[in-house]
């Protein structure tokens, strides 16, 4: 298939070659690979960013396991998120599929756009619209549920309540890159196999689930994994909607390690422990993913 | 045909509430903003007639600063990002050297680490490079952690061009760095244009970088700053709204000026492979 140059040509085509790729491992050895090398050895050492920095080999990593409520109260949380993100999933799936199957392509793209446009408004944006949907008294949920005559909890205050009202500000949102991936993979089923389901006299519901459903199955795998990889590092909502409260009750382990390395007496080596132990966790399900991809290929 | 009208009104009716639960915090933010501190709680679901304007221009005396804060990063984070793909698109797809596949392999390797995670240890980096609390603070590290998918797109779209192109320069006695100049840029425009618009987007809108880089009020970005207007200006929600529009409204015009080039590209990595 291909050619090979050869000679001069070739020697200096490479010399290009090296100069052209050079910028971008520059970049990535410095501002990637290095900071990740830095994680790691800083995970050994008792370090604050300033002056203390002495090296206490594995004293981190027993304190994150053996010494720490708040890490194993951030792992509970990330199954609730889990458990949110299936629910979100099965929303957008359900969307998905009833504005692909909008007749008219106008109204069709019309639709599309209403639930993809929200997506470029800057996150904190959206976000600092929820804390105030969410604000007690005056906020927009305490409204409605106050000219009913009933009161309100405090959604973002309450230990109960305050996990569940994080998970619904991530619906239908932010998802709006799922919302795409699964409506083109709506788009992408054979409509012949569909139609001869229709005259074999399936009912809708049953072709969505049976014949439908099985054939996006690795589009929804992909999501799922990408999710759960984006709950290991999601904390810039928790962070900005409650700070983990009340009572470390939404606290995650990203937010955790973002937390360990700001407060008054900062622990940067201790939060690098934390950040190599879900940089670890990640990489598995990154390698999954990838394996799943393949499949998918195939 | 009867027998569908029922089920169809039931799918309307939930894309229709889907789409106002979307559509409601932006229709909020919008009227929120049109009206006084009376306003707010007199009329708390309309517009205010005639709008307070006094909201609009109190927040783009704050809010300008930060605009310009964020455009000047955004514009050198895409420059950065694209002048790096490109090059490294070109080569990785039109060119041999050795070790090609083993640095293409390190590359697809650099886009699983999780950013996010190591942002701490970023920070200690920065810090060490002198670069904290400046703009190149957030620049580089954005380009650095931003190419790896413009790099991929760019090698894919070369990679479809044919190689006789190149091939029949390169014998015309035409050096890499002209084939660059007059065949690279003039074709590529449309991967050049998927590049710039997610840089942008991505650049744009990231908060957790510039948060914990910038520490001086004047040189904070939009982000940033509106995160900080909540903390000082409390319940005056008609300002605060006024400065969410003002930096929202712009990005949804062009959202919906690009929407093809931007849905097509944000569907090619899952879809296509």
């Amino acid at each position: 298939m291909k050619k090979k140059p050869q000679g001069k040509l070739a020697k200096r085509q490479s010399i290009y070659a090296y100069m052209f790729i050079l910028p971008a491992f520059v970049f990535l050895f410095v501002f990637l690979f290095m900071p990740m090398a830095t994680a790691v050895i800083k995970s050994f050492y008792r370090y604050d960013g300033m002056k203390l920095n002495t090296f206490i080999g594995l004293d981190n990593y027993k304190d994150l396991f053996f010494n720490d409520p708040v890490f194993w109260k951030s792992m509970q949380n990330l199954l609730v998120y889990f458990i949110g993100l299936f629910v979100c999933l099965f929303c957008q799936i359900v969307v998905a599929r009833f504005v692909e199957g909008i007749k008219r392509q106008k109204l069709q793209n019309l639709v599309r756009s209403v639930f993809v446009i929200p997506v470029v408004v800057p996150g904190i944006v959206i976000l600092l619209m929820w804390k105030f949907i969410y604000y007690p008294e005056i906020g927009v949920i305490s409204r409605i549920v106050s000219s009913w005559g009933m009161q309100s909890p405090n959604f973002l205050g309450n230990p109960t309540w305050v996990n569940i009202a994080i998970i619904f500000v991530g619906f239908p949102w932010i998802a709006g890159t799922n919302f795409l991936i699964l409506y083109s993979a709506f788009q992408g089923v054979d409509r012949s196999i569909i139609e001869s389901a229709e005259v074999s006299g399936a009912s809708a519901v049953r072709i969505f689930f049976s014949i439908e459903l099985p054939l996006i199955l690795p589009q929804i795998k992909v999501l799922l994994i990408f999710g759960i990889i984006g709950l290991m590092q999601q904390y810039e909502k928790n962070l900005i909607l409650t700070n983990g409260g009340p009572n470390n009750a939404s606290v995650l382990p990203g937010l955790h390690m973002y937390q360990s390395a700001f407060k008054a007496s900062p622990e940067m080596g201790y939060a690098c422990a934390i950040s190599v132990v879900l940089f670890i966790i990640t990489m598995i399900l990154s390698v999954i993913t990838s394996k799943l991809k393949e499949d998918k290929d195939a | 045909m009867h027998k569908f009208t029922v089920s169809k009104l039931v799918i309307w009716i939930i894309l229709v509430l889907t789409m106002l639960f979307t559509i409601f915090p932006l229709y909020l933010m919008v009227v929120t903003s049109t009206k006084d501190q009376v306003g707010f709680i007199t009329n708390f679901w309309g517009i205010q007639l005639p709008v307070c304007w006094d909201n609009y221009i109190q927040a783009w005396d704050i809010v300008k600063v930060y605009a310009f804060n964020s455009i000047k990063i955004t514009f050198f984070t895409v420059i950065g990002v694209l002048f790096v793909s490109v090059f490294a698109g070109y080569a990785f797809a039109k060119m041999q050297f050795m070790f090609k596949e083993f640095l293409y392999y390190l590359l697809l390797m650099f886009q699983m680490i999780p950013v996010s995670l190591i942002l701490i240890s970023m920070l200690i980096n920065v810090n060490a490079l002198g670069l904290n609390d400046t703009h190149s603070g957030v620049i580089l590290p954005q380009v650095a952690t931003g190419c790896i998918m413009p790099i991929m797109l760019s090698r894919s779209f070369f990679g479809a061009i044919p190689d006789s192109i190149f091939e029949s320069a390169r014998l015309d006695g035409a050096g890499e760095l002209g084939i660059i100049r007059h065949i690279v840029l003039p074709i590529s425009k449309p991967v050049i244009g998927t590049i710039c618009l997610f840089t942008f987007f991505s650049s744009f809108n990231n908060f957790m970088w510039p948060y914990i880089v910038l520490s001086s009020d004047n040189l904070r970005t939009i982000p940033v700053g509106l995160n900080r207007l909540v903390g000082q200006y409390g319940t005056n929600f008609g300002f605060q709204m006024a400065s969410y529009t003002i930096v929202s409204v712009p990005l949804m015009i062009l959202i919906s000026c690009t929407m093809r080039i931007y849905v097509s590209g944000m569907t090619l990595g899952s879809t296509k492979g």
